[in-house]
């Protein structure tokens, strides 16, 4: 290059010489160029040495006058107006590249755009025009094809065109084709070994890409060599040392961060960078300074992201969680799909402010982007764990396994998946506590948490491990003792709810001493736990102390008024005692308060039982089903998989007389768990109903071994009641008596016993064939029968059933006693003839022994006469005549013995034939006689007898027995009648024995055994429910309930743990990821951190849940409602079925045979009805 | 050790009710004029042969009385005499109908009371098996019986808390214990020095009669729900008594107080029975197990899972080292539990 530029001077041959090292002013020069008329070319070149100089207005002026006074009259003019074009364009796109501003750009471009327009049109194909547009559609950006296009040209007129052969490189490094961007890059370097350090910068970065950090630091190294100012290179060999992860390089790395930012202070990279740096070292205000300042300098998406990112990330390290929020936010809506890490941050935010659905989605795109993070699936999977979606906690479960899969020395992750597992799978939850315990052991060296050794003793506890449960409990307090020292209101209050554990399980082992005086000492402590008042109510409650379970029920309402779970146990004992409307208050307060679904299913239950009310208004029957339908429907819309629910729908459905679809009902329930066994009653009262009275009886034995450890009466009556009306009076006989056993006093079961002795009785006495021991038991029965009717008409529970019917049936058995004087007569009659036949025979048989004897004897003599004779009459007659006689005498001799046995056998043969069938023949005779005067008798009798009844059922329910006079057109509507008869029956029962003396302590007792009955049964699904809700409400529901702290100290423990988890995972995790970005470490001391806030919520909320757990299974005491409801409804239903069953049995007897009767009054005298009555009895 | 000694399956054709322990002590005197007796009511399987022909010879043994539903046709009661380890049946006693719902054997060994539930009691003879009295009651006036310690008579229980005694030589009434507004007698127990009758009723309610005075001298109201059996330490200082709540509680007599609640099993207890020595007792319950229990101790040493149903009713042999059980199951269960092994 020369340093000189010549302009000749015009018409002379002189030039004025300019040295490049010393321009003069740019107006002088202007004046010069424009005096000298100098030709295009020179303006040109002068204006490229001004710009080189840095002179740019110069520049720009210079080519602006160019264009419009240069002296254009020659040769080559149209080149040189190329290129004055093609510099002013280039200068305008790098200035627009460089300007900031959006709206100077667009202006720029246009201008820049104009110029190569009119470039266009004078040398098209030039080559640096082209390469001048073809960088200017590179930088505009999305014109990469057209840029693309024209390099390609270029390089095929000059393979070699250096700008060209960048141009191509840059091109291609976008692309991410970092190969071929290397090639180029090298290529140009071949050319011109001289290239400028920016070339080098390239390449260093094509070696980054394609994972070469050794050449690409030697690439960088020689580009700062070349030119130390090269922003460029400082940055990439700084995040080259950097992610050395080395404290020297790290350093060295910083120098060249902030040499670069001495040198260029708007770099957003180098910015970026350098905040990313003063975050590890914690200087947040830098951080924000910094990336508040790149952001600022760049309109690149990416940069902004990471910007806002840093910011972001500060804030959170800061805990300012709202505008972190704002800046992750900001950053997720810059961020290629790619940068992944303010989604991440995002998540975390939005965990914390406890929205569970956004973060998981933010997560969900992380994963995406990176299947198998292995923190993102562990978030995910917490997150959903607490989902109340089964899908999403499955997801959930996945995620976890996936995890530990991984990274299998992740107690953390053991953990969690422990708990999700907690709910289904409880070996497989019990298998995971057991690999995090051994990795705390055996790896980590620490002692396992109590939190871990409570879950896991609830677990056994769950699965009925009992004693191994108490030995993790025993450990876990000991182990909580001993990190009280650390922290002693944290571990305190967790030995509390251990205690409460064990106390729990002491009482699953039935120490109830132990388990009484436990709630006890918690109560001296916290006098505000709740729990431990229920639990001991409970107890009381299971004892048959009624009124002590309602003082502690009511000691836990003092201290919070709106526990659920109190009023429920409340209202549950109100029920029990039959105070319907207080139980009702007690609901109602519950429903008012919320959606409870126990307390909806108890109000449903109340409503069916009002069926049921001896003292109703018939009219209003069908309101109350319709009530209670739409209640049970009501929790159903809530909660469609409450069997509760669904058990109350199908009971509703059976009294109204859709038995075929409350069947479908109940199988479903009973296919959805089989530990309800109410269904099971339902299910066989529907059998019962159908008349698959084999089912039904199946289906009752089933459910009293299933369900019941001692002989429960009311199901054992139902039992009798199906095998009664199956025909089985022996079953139910035996059936009935096992019941009586454990009931001495229960008068309804005296009827029915008396009724199946009647029936047995009667059965026998009918069957000509019976044996006299046969009938004369059957008489003896009889006359127990009649005694117990007899007593049961003076002494019998008048709320139960209707003595009249035992004073009838009491008539019945003494005139069939009458007959069976007659019965026994003959019985005895054919007994002994019997018997004298016998002895006739055996006399006969004996005499004609003796006879034979005889016979024999006279033979044998006669034979031994003859013989002698013979041998005499030989001898006399041998001399005389030998031949002839010897052949004649053997032969008659064995002939007459022949005919003679034969003869014998005939003779008794006839004999005994003879007498018997006439005996049978009389027997029959005298019996059919018999039967029918006794068959009209007894006809005429029942008929009677039915009146009364009828009468009878007038006076007790009047609408039914009218209506059942009417009702011809459907049975079941009588059935149905009958069936709520019975429960009113029931239900008298109940309120007789509190409030009577007498015979009701059969009723009392019988009252309260249900009363412990039912509230457990009613527990153990409320348990389940309520289990369910504390999970659910300990996590998500965080803030919205306050309840007494010390109190529910279990349950809001776990609640704030939970929060805390988040907010210390997003905290630590925040780390984590700073790590994870700039290189892929973990780093320990986050791990570390994490799991500690993790086990902790954990643990606590495990405890809590624990306990619920531990409250479902056993107690039914908590479990406020679930069973209470089920068991009622299911009483109710069963009852309808059952209760009549029950009360029924006795009215059954009555009503069996009423019904009996009742179709033959009916039908009046036909006499096809008749026909099967008489089978029937 | 505690073992299982012997299993009798299927020892009646039903679920089996109750059971009694009885120690037969020849007398001279009285075996022979029992013989005598025996002699003119010689009946079916009685092995009075013997015993007759040798007086000197006979042995005193342990007896084990059971009763049970029996199949629907007869309920029965049998006798069982222990030779070792073995049952071997000596009687079987046919005369009641339904179900045997109680049994006793008089503390001198030569009597056997049984009540069913029609309301029948029947005075046996321990030795050879025949009946010696049969006394009809009202429906519901006939449940538990028990001897009275000096085995003269046999109280029985009522539908209204009444206690009945009876004369076991002449069937009659001989005195009504009145509690007053009782409920249904579940349970009774006579005291060994024969001073006290307990009742356990219905309703939770125990009452103690003064036998002397005719009168209840105490009420006990430990508990809520049926009390199915009660029984006197054999020193008459202790009542222990068996509830559905599933405990079971110790009183003491003279003080009426509770001196421990126990509990263990998981749901009704339906019996126990007090050791001779009277350091031990046992229990059995609806929960299918027999729990052997410390005295001083006041907790379970021992529970056998033996039975595959209720066991109804459980007894302490006298001599203290072994245990009858009876079952749903229709089984009956020697245990082995000697004294000393904790």
């Amino acid at each position: 290059m020369s340093t000189t530029i010549e302009i000749p001077l015009r018409d002379t041959d002189e030039v004025i010489e300019l040295d490049i090292e010393n321009l003069p002013e740019g107006d002088e020069i202007l004046n010069i160029l424009r005096h000298e008329r100098s030709p295009l070319n020179i303006w040109v070149n002068i204006a490229i040495e001004y710009y080189k100089q840095g002179q740019k207005d110069v520049f720009l002026k210079l080519l602006d006058c160019a264009r419009v006074e240069a002296y254009t009259n020659y040769r080559d003019y149209e080149k040189d107006h190329m290129r004055l074009i093609d510099s002013l364009g280039a200068y305008y796109v790098q200035e627009a590249n460089r300007e900031k501003v959006k709206d100077k750009k667009r202006e720029l471009f246009t201008k820049a755009t104009q110029l190569y327009a009119t470039g266009d049109k004078i040398i098209m194909y030039d080559q640096n025009h082209l390469l001048g547009r073809a960088y200017f559609c590179l930088l505009e950006g999305d014109k990469m094809e057209q840029a693309d296009n024209q390099f390609n040209f270029v390089l095929n007129q000059s393979p070699n065109n250096i700008p060209a052969l960048l141009g191509k490189a840059c091109l291609s490094f976008n692309k991410k084709d970092y190969r071929g961007a290397l090639a180029f890059y090298k290529k140009a370097l071949r050319t011109n070994p001289k290239c400028p350090g920016v070339v080098r910068l390239g390449m260093g970065h094509c070696f980054l890409k394609l994972n070469n950090p050794e050449k690409a630091k030697l690439a960088f190294q020689r580009a700062i060599d070349l030119d130390p100012q090269c922003v460029g290179a400082l940055v990439g060999l700084a995040i080259l040392k950097l992610n050395l992860h080395e404290p020297e390089s790290n350093r060295q790395g910083v120098q060249m961060l902030s040499k670069a930012y001495t040198i260029d202070p708007t770099n957003p990279m180098v910015l970026n960078h350098l905040a990313n740096h003063f975050f590890f070292k914690k200087d947040y205000m830098k951080v924000q300074h910094l990336a508040l300042h790149a952001f600022h300098n760049t309109e690149n998406e990416a940069m902004r992201a990471e910007s806002c990112y840093q910011m972001a990330r500060a804030y959170h390290a800061q805990g300012d969680f709202d505008q972190a929020f704002q800046y992750y936010y900001q950053s997720t809506q810059f961020a290629p799909n790619n940068f992944i890490l303010p989604h991440y941050g995002l998540g975390q935010m939005y965990i914390y402010r406890g929205d569970s659905e956004n973060a998981a989605q933010c997560f969900e795109k992380v994963l995406k982007i990176q299947p198998n993070n292995y923190e993102t699936m562990k978030i995910l999977g917490s997150l959903y764990a607490n989902s109340a979606s089964q899908s999403k906690r499955d997801t959930a479960k996945n995620h976890l396994k996936k995890v530990t899969e991984q990274v299998p020395d992740d107690v953390e992750a053991w953990i969690e998946l422990a708990q999700i597992l907690e709910q289904n799978d409880l070996q497989g939850s019990l298998a995971a506590y057991g690999q995090a315990t051994s990795i705390l052991t055996d790896k980590v060296g620490t002692d396992i948490p109590a939190e871990i050794l409570n879950n896991v003793a609830s677990l056994h506890y769950r699965m009925g491990n009992l004693a191994e449960a108490k030995s993790k409990l025993e450990q876990a307090l000991e182990r909580a003792k001993t990190d009280a020292e650390h922290d002693a209101q944290y571990y305190d209050s967790i030995s509390v709810t251990m205690s409460y554990n064990l106390a729990r399980l002491y009482e699953e082992m039935c120490e109830f001493d132990k388990a009484d005086k436990m709630y006890k000492d918690i109560l001296k402590e916290h006098p505000n736990y709740v729990d431990c008042y229920l639990r001991i109510g409970c107890m009381a409650r299971d004892k048959g102390l009624i009124f002590v379970a309602s003082d502690y029920f009511k000691e836990a309402q003092k201290i919070n008024m709106d526990h659920p779970d109190t009023r429920s146990l409340l209202g549950n004992l109100h029920l029990a005692k039959m105070q319907w409307s207080l139980a009702e208050k007690n609901f109602e307060a519950i429903t008012k308060q919320r959606q409870d679904s126990y307390a909806l299913i108890a109000r449903g239950n109340y409503f069916l039982q009002c069926v049921h009310q001896p003292i109703r208004d018939k009219n209003k029957d069908k309101a109350c089903l319709n009530n209670a339908q739409k209640t049970f429907c009501d929790v159903l819309r809530l909660d469609g998989k409450n069997i509760w629910a669904a058990n109350g729908v199908g009971a509703v459905l059976a009294h109204k007389g859709f038995f075929i679809e409350a069947r479908d009902i109940f199988a479903q329930v009973r296919e959805a768990t089989a530990d309800f066994s109410d269904v099971w009653l339902n299910i066989a009262h529907i059998y019962v109903e159908q008349k698959q009275y084999i089912s039904a009886i199946q289906m009752y034995e089933n459910c009293l071994k299933k369900f019941y450890k001692y002989h429960n009466v009311e199901i054992m009556q139902y039992l009798a009641r199906a095998y009664f009306r199956a025909g089985k009076l022996n079953e139910a006989k035996t059936v009935l008596l096992k019941a009586r056993r454990v009931a001495p006093q229960d008068t309804v079961l005296l009827f029915n016993i008396a009724l199946v002795l009647q029936r047995l009785a009667m059965q026998i006495l009918k069957n000509e064939k019976s044996v006299l021991s046969e009938v004369l038991q059957a008489v003896s029965e009889l006359g127990l029968a009649h005694k117990y009717f007899t007593y049961l008409s003076v002494h019998g529970d008048k709320t139960r059933f209707n003595i009249t019917v035992a004073g009838t049936e009491a008539s019945q058995c003494q005139d069939l006693l009458s007959q069976a004087q007659y019965h026994v007569a003959r019985a005895r009659h054919i007994d002994e003839e019997e018997k004298k036949l016998r002895q006739k025979q055996e006399e006969e048989r004996t005499a004609f022994k003796l006879k034979q004897e005889e016979e024999r004897k006279i033979r044998e003599e006669e034979s031994r006469r003859a013989k002698e004779e013979m041998l005499l009459k030989r001898q006399e007659y041998k001399e005389k005549t030998k031949n002839a006689l010897i052949i004649e005498i053997p032969a008659e001799a064995s002939k007459k013995r022949g005919r003679g046995r034969r003869d014998s056998i005939i003779d008794t043969g006839d004999e005994s034939d003879g007498p018997r069938p006439e005996g049978e023949e009389r027997g029959e005779r005298s019996s059919k006689k018999r039967r029918k005067e006794h068959g009209k008798k007894s006809h005429g009798r029942r008929r009677r007898e039915k009146r009364k009844k009828d009468e009878n059922g007038g006076s007790d329910s009047e609408g039914p027995s009218r209506k059942r006079g009417k009702a011809k057109p459907t049975v079941t509507r009588i059935r149905k009648e009958e069936v709520q008869k019975g429960k009113s029956r029931i239900i008298s029962k109940a309120t007789i024995s509190t409030s009577e003396s007498e015979d009701s302590d059969g009723g009392n007792g019988k009252g309260n055994k249900r009363i412990a009955k039912r509230p457990r049964s009613d527990s153990r699904s409320s348990r389940s429910r309520s289990r369910s809700a504390s999970g659910s409400r300990s996590r998500s529901g965080s803030g919205s309930r306050s309840r007494s702290p010390s109190g529910s100290r279990s349950r809001s423990g776990s609640r704030s743990v939970s929060r805390s988890k988040s907010r210390s995972r997003s905290g630590s995790r925040s780390a984590s990821r700073s790590r994870s970005r700039s290189g892929n470490r973990s780093s320990k001391s986050k791990s570390r951190s994490r799991s500690k806030s993790g086990s902790r919520s954990r643990s606590r909320s495990g405890s809590a849940r624990s306990r619920s757990g531990s409250r479902s299974n056993k107690s039914g005491s908590r479990s406020r409602s679930g069973s209470n409801v089920s068991k009622r409804s299911r009483s109710r239903s069963g009852s309808n079925t059952s209760k009549h069953s029950r009360s029924r049995s006795n009215s059954n007897a009555s009503r069996r045979s009423k019904s009996g009767s009742r179709s033959r009054s009916r039908s009046g005298s036909s006499p096809k009805s008749r026909s099967p009555s008489p089978a029937s009895d | 050790m505690f073992s299982v000694l012997q299993k009798e399956e299927l020892a009646h054709p039903g679920a089996i009710w109750t059971c009694a322990w009885g120690q037969f002590r020849p007398e001279n005197e009285e075996e022979s004029e029992k013989q005598d007796d025996s002699e003119k009511l010689d009946s079916e399987e009685m092995e009075t042969d013997q015993p007759k022909e040798k007086p000197q010879q006979k042995e005193p043994y342990d007896f084990i009385v059971s009763g049970a539903l029996g199949n629907p046709e007869n309920p029965e009661v049998k006798v069982w005499r222990l030779e070792g380890d073995k049952f071997n049946a000596l009687h079987c006693l046919s005369e009641h109908s339904l179900g045997i719902v109680s049994v006793d054997v008089s503390p001198n060994g030569k009597y056997i009371a049984s009540s069913s539930l029609d309301s029948t009691l029947c005075i046996w003879n321990a030795e050879d098996g025949n009946l010696i009295n049969k006394i009809s009651a009202g429906p519901v006036d006939m449940w538990t019986i028990a001897f009275s310690s000096d085995s003269k008579y046999v109280i029985s229980g009522s539908n209204d808390g009444k206690i009945s005694m009876y004369n076991v030589d002449s069937g009659k009434v001989h005195q009504v214990l009145d509690p007053q507004n009782g409920k249904f007698t579940l349970s009774l127990a006579y005291s060994p020095d024969g001073k006290y009758i307990a009742s356990g009723a219905l309703d939770g309610i125990i009452n103690i009669f003064d036998v002397q005075a005719g009168k209840v001298v105490q009420t006990l109201e430990g508990h809520a729900m049926s009390v199915r059996s009660l029984c006197f330490s054999p020193d008459s200082q202790m009542l222990l008594t068996a509830s559905d709540d599933r405990h079971m509680k110790l009183y003491d007599v003279a003080h009426s107080d509770v001196v421990q609640t126990l509990s263990g099993h998981s749901s009704w207890v339906l019996s126990v029975s007090f050791s001779g020595s009277g350091a031990r007792f046992a229990s059995s319950s609806s929960d299918k197990s027999v729990k052997i229990w410390d005295v001083a101790e006041r907790k379970c040493i021992h529970t056998f899972n033996d039975h595959q149903d209720q066991v109804w009713s459980v007894k302490y042999s006298p001599h203290s080292d072994r245990v009858v059980s009876v079952s749903e199951d229709k089984s009956i269960i020697l245990f082995d539990c000697p004294p000393n092994v904790y």
